[in-house]
C-alpha cells in the first residue's frame, strides 16, 4: 500500500465518530495503527513503520525471524491453547481435504489487562494481543487454503480477506488475529455479554455516556478462529504460529504501543495425514512441538470449548504424556 | 616535548568510502529497514551497525521533530513519521562504515553476514540468512551500491 493510500485508510478507520453505535462502526473507529496490532502492517513497507511482507512466524519466508525479533522482555507463565474442529488436528494430523475450524487462544492472557478499553492515541497504548499463522509445503507454497473465521471458504478460496477475529494476509499465505475485541450491542440474536444501548438511551444517558460505556467495554482479544482445508496431497505440512500477549506499554512513544516487556509464543509442528505420522522407536508419534522464545514456556493445552466450537475437541498436549 | 612539536598519528583515520547517498536512500535503506532493523536484530543500541526505522530505533531529537511535523491528523491515527534526513545520513554512515578499503566486495559484512550459509555467507544470528543465494535481487542492490553504482540502482 503506497503512502496516501495507507494514510487514507488509518484516517477513515481512526477518525470515524464515536457516535455511531453500530457495532461495525465501533470497530472502524477504534484507533489502529499501533506497531503490528493490525494485519495490514505486516504487509506496509517498513520505511512506514510495516513488516514489508515478513510474517514473523519462524518460517523460511521470514528467513526464521519470530516475534520475537520484536517483541522482548516477557516473563515465562503464559500458555497457548490450540483447538481444532473437527478435534485431533494437532494429535493424529489431518484428513486431506477436510476443512477444519481452528481455535487460539490465550490461556490465559497475562499481559496489559490494565489497559483493556479502547485507546486513543493522545491516551497511550492500550491491551493488543495477536497471532499469525502459515501453514507450508515443503516448497514453501501455502499448503491447503486459509480462510477467516467467518469467511466462506470454497475450492477458489476464501471469499473474504477480513473476518471478524482474524484476517488473510499475502494474498491467503498466512492468517493473522485481529488485535482488540469489540463489546456486543444487545439486540435480536445476541447471546452473551451485551451492552444495551438502547436501554441505556432510554434510562437517560447520554450520548457521550454510552460511548464512554463502549469504549471501556473494548478489550484485548484473547480468542481466534479461522479456518483451513487441508490439501488433497499427502504430504507433510509445516505448520508455523507465532502470538503475543501485549503489555500495552508505551515506552517508545505515548502514540504507539511498545514492543517491550510483551510475551511471544511461537509454535512450528509438521502435521502428516491421519495415520502416515512417522513413529520414534519407543511407538510415540513424532513432533516437532518446540519450546522457545522470551516465555520460557510454550504450552499447548487443548481446551474444550464447547460454547465456542460445539463440539468435544481432543486434548492436544505437547509436551505432555511419556512422548516427548 | 610534545608542546614543542605536536602530537602526530602513524595511522591517521581512513577517509569514509565515497559511495552514492542517493543510491543509498533509495535502494539500499528500504532493504536494511525490512530485513534488518528489528529490535532484536540491528534496531539496537548494541549492534556495531544500528538502523534505523520508522516505528522501531529512531534518534530520539529526530523523532521529535519528525512527530512535529505531521499533521494532527497523522499523529492521533499513529501513523508513523518517515525518517528525517539526518536519518538516514545517519544509516548511511552506519553502512559505509562496514566497507574495508581493499577488501573484495563479497566479503563486506553487508553482504557475507546476510547471505544464507549454504550459499557461502558468514553465520551471524539465528534467522540470520537473509538472502538464499548471491543472485538474490536484494544481494544485488547493495553488492551494486557497494561497487559504485549510484541513482540507477534505484530502478
Amino acid at each position: 500500500m503506497n503512502a496516501p493510500a495507507q494514510r487514507r485508510l488509518f484516517a477513515a478507520l481512526s477518525g470515524a465518530s464515536w457516535r455511531l453505535l453500530a457495532w461495525g462502526a465501533l470497530a472502524a473507529s477504534t484507533p489502529f495503527l499501533v506497531g503490528f496490532s493490525a494485519a495490514s502492517m505486516f504487509e506496509t513497507s517498513a520505511d512506514q513503520g510495516g513488516g514489508g511482507g515478513l510474517t514473523y512466524v519462524g518460517s523460511p519466508t521470514s528467513h526464521g525471524l519470530t516475534c520475537g525479533a520484536c517483541h522482548q522482555g516477557g516473563a515465562a507463565g503464559g500458555g497457548l491453547a490450540l483447538a481444532s474442529d473437527p478435534a485431533g488436528l494437532f494429535v493424529t494430523g489431518f484428513v486431506p481435504g477436510t476443512t477444519y475450524v481452528i481455535a487460539v487462544r490465550l490461556a490465559p492472557e497475562r499481559k496489559g489487562m490494565e489497559r483493556n478499553g479502547a485507546c486513543k492515541a493522545e491516551q497511550g497504548g492500550c491491551n493488543r494481543n495477536g497471532f499469525v499463522a502459515e501453514f507450508l509445503a515443503g516448497n514453501l507454497d501455502p499448503a491447503g487454503k486459509l480462510c477467516t473465521d467467518s469467511g466462506n471458504l470454497t475450492d477458489q478460496g476464501c471469499d473474504s480477506d477480513a473476518g471478524k477475529e482474524t484476517t488473510l494476509l499475502s494474498k491467503a499465505r498466512a492468517v493473522s488475529g485481529l488485535s482488540l475485541a469489540q463489546p456486543a450491542i444487545c439486540g435480536p440474536g445476541v447471546l452473551g455479554d451485551c451492552i444495551d444501548v438502547a436501554g441505556l438511551m432510554a434510562a437517560g444517558k447520554t450520548q457521550d455516556e454510552v460511548d464512554q460505556l463502549l469504549m471501556a467495554a473494548v478489550k484485548g482479544r484473547t480468542e481466534w478462529r479461522f479456518q483451513w482445508r487441508a490439501p488433497q496431497t499427502l504430504g507433510p505440512v509445516s505448520f508455523r504460529l507465532g502470538a503475543v500477549d501485549g503489555d500495552g506499554g508505551t515506552r517508545v512513544t505515548d502514540a504507539h504501543n511498545d514492543y517491550y516487556g510483551d510475551d511471544v509464543y511461537v509454535f512450528d509442528r509438521t502435521l502428516w495425514p491421519e495415520g502416515m505420522q512417522p513413529v520414534d522407536s519407543a511407538g510415540c508419534v513424532a513432533s516437532r512441538g518446540t519450546r522457545r522464545g522470551w516465555t520460557a514456556s510454550l504450552l499447548i493445552l487443548a481446551i474444550a470449548w464447547g460454547a465456542l466450537l460445539r463440539r468435544r475437541v481432543a486434548t492436544d498436549h505437547a509436551h505432555g504424556g511419556q512422548c516427548r | 616535548m610534545l608542546g614543542t612539536f605536536g602530537c602526530t598519528l602513524d595511522n591517521p583515520p581512513e577517509a569514509m568510502p565515497a559511495v552514492s547517498r542517493a543510491a543509498f536512500a533509495c535502494a539500499v535503506q528500504p532493504i536494511l529497514a525490512r530485513q534488518c532493523s528489528m529490535p532484536a536484530c540491528h534496531g539496537s543500541e548494541a549492534r556495531r551497525l544500528r538502523v534505523l526505522a520508522p516505528g522501531r530505533l529512531r534518534l530520539a531529537g529526530e523523532l521529535a521533530k519528525a512527530t512535529t511535523a505531521q499533521s494532527q491528523e497523522d499523529r492521533e491515527s499513529g501513523y508513523h513519521p518517515a525518517l528525517t534526513q539526518a536519518e538516514i545520513d545517519f544509516n548511511y554512515d552506519q553502512a559505509r562504515a562496514m566497507i574495508v578499503p581493499g577488501q573484495p566486495v563479497q566479503d563486506c559484512a553487508l553482504l557475507n553476514r546476510p547471505l544464507a550459509v549454504s550459499a557461502g555467507g558468514m553465520y551471524h544470528a539465528a534467522g540470520g540468512d537473509v538472502f538464499p543465494s548471491a543472485l538474490d535481487a536484494e544481494y544485488l542492490k547493495i553488492k551494486g551500491w557497494l561497487l559504485g553504482l549510484g541513482p540507477e540502482l534505484c530502478k
